[in-house]
């Protein structure tokens, strides 16, 4: 599978009712392992519709975004929503390999939260014990075209 | 390639209670053209109000680029890049697939131009040129053989740079620098300028990137003109040029 914007997201953002900006909503990182349907659903209204399958390797921990910004790309005639790199250390193997980030507006919990996108890594990976660095791309996170 | 952050150009809005506001945003150039991406300022304490547009640059000076190496983020294990968006999917083999499913041509085009924004992927590809042979050299009046380092270089939708690089990294980044400034509308200004002068001959036709306006602007003898642009694949061609009216905002 590919990365995805979740529909709901899509309407937050059309109704002003998510806000990427670093002073607006909390938004937070969810690892997920092979089983996750995050991936493929699109349709969820909220995160506790998912089978997360969410990472349970020893260190693991879900991250809040940090430094989001909006920025205006007029040459490609898009949004981006970008944010600082995530540092998982000493992050130890899940029962299954990690997939992928499943990136929320975090409201009180997982039923109460709603999906942004899922971003996938172009492979799965087993992180071992080690310090696991997830490098956003230079034209962040999410693009709105 | 001279790379330089420059302020923006004032946002105006209100805020919550009404009142008129302003904001600057930042922008940044590669040899004198504008990038054309708007970053707003940053006002998180202990970061600098270019906070925004520092990190997209030194993202692209890494090599990480959607436009060359597709959208997944990198994923390093202790510093080492461990997963990185390389894949370019074959299209024409793609293509034959729907063709041979039936798929009619114009639907299979829709096809793949939808799959091709989903992917997001790019076709930058680093490559290593291959190491001549080792080279001898005397020192102390003896002879070494030396074994020469491999040289890097990329390909960008399947064309050779033409350049050679000390290194891997170095390779990347050009590769990235290469497909922002080529993959979007500051690099069709040559192909715009000449259709232009094809719609106009004989006359003086300008097409630049101008960052005030936010956009590639062009004149006819000095009367402005609006371009429309329509998107082709992963790029997007000048279709058409309208002249603006006197009084038009």
């Amino acid at each position: 599978m590919a990365s995805t914007v979740k529909n709901i997201a899509k309407s937050r953002l059309m109704s002003a009712l998510m806000d990427l900006d670093e002073a607006g909503d909390d938004m937070r990182a969810i690892g997920c392992m092979t089983n996750t349907t995050a991936d493929t659903d699109v349709d969820a209204d909220n995160t506790g519709t998912y089978t997360l399958d969410e990472m349970d390797g020893a260190n693991y921990v879900r991250k809040a975004l940090a430094n989001q910004a909006v920025a205006t790309d007029d040459a490609n005639d898009r949004a981006e929503f970008d944010a600082d790199d995530l540092v998982y250390a000493s992050l130890g193997n899940g029962t299954r390999q990690l997939q992928g980030l499943l990136i929320h507006e975090f409201i009180t919990d997982d039923a109460g939260s709603f999906p942004l996108a899922f971003v996938e890594f172009a492979s799965t990976i087993n992180p071992g014990g080690s310090t696991l660095t997830v490098s956003w791309n230079a034209e962040g996170i999410v693009q709105i075209s | 390639m001279e790379i330089k952050i420059v302020t923006g150009y004032p946002e105006k809005f209100q805020d919550a209670s009404g009142t008129p506001q302003e904001r600057p945003y930042y922008s940044f150039t590669v040899d004198g053209v504008p990038s054309l991406k708007w970053y707003p300022e940053c006002n998180v304490p202990g970061l600098p109000k270019d906070y925004y547009v520092q990190r997209c640059l030194k993202r692209l000076q890494a090599g990480r680029s959607a436009e060359a190496f597709g959208s997944a983020p990198a994923v390093a294990v202790n510093g080492q890049v461990v997963a990185l968006a390389t894949a370019s999917p074959d299209w024409s083999a793609v293509e034959k697939q729907l063709e041979s499913a039936g798929v009619a041509p114009h639907l299979r085009e829709k096809a793949i131009n939808a799959m091709r924004l989903s992917a997001k992927q790019g076709r930058g590809e680093v490559k290593p040129i291959p190491a001549g042979e080792p080279i001898t050299v005397i020192k102390d009046g003896r002879r070494e053989q030396r074994e020469q380092r491999p040289k890097w270089t990329f390909l960008l939708d399947g064309q050779e740079c033409g350049e050679e690089f000390p290194s891997e990294q170095a390779a990347r980044a050009a590769c990235a620098m290469k497909a922002f400034l080529t993959r979007h509308k500051v690099g069709q200004i040559p192909a715009a300028l000449a259709k232009l002068q094809e719609e106009f001959p004989g006359r003086e036709c300008k097409v630049w990137a101008c960052g005030e306006q936010h956009g590639i602007c062009a004149t006819v003898d000095g009367e402005a003109y609006s371009i429309g642009w329509v998107r082709v694949g992963e790029t997007w061609t000048a279709e058409k040029f309208k002249k603006i009216e006197a009084g038009t905002p």
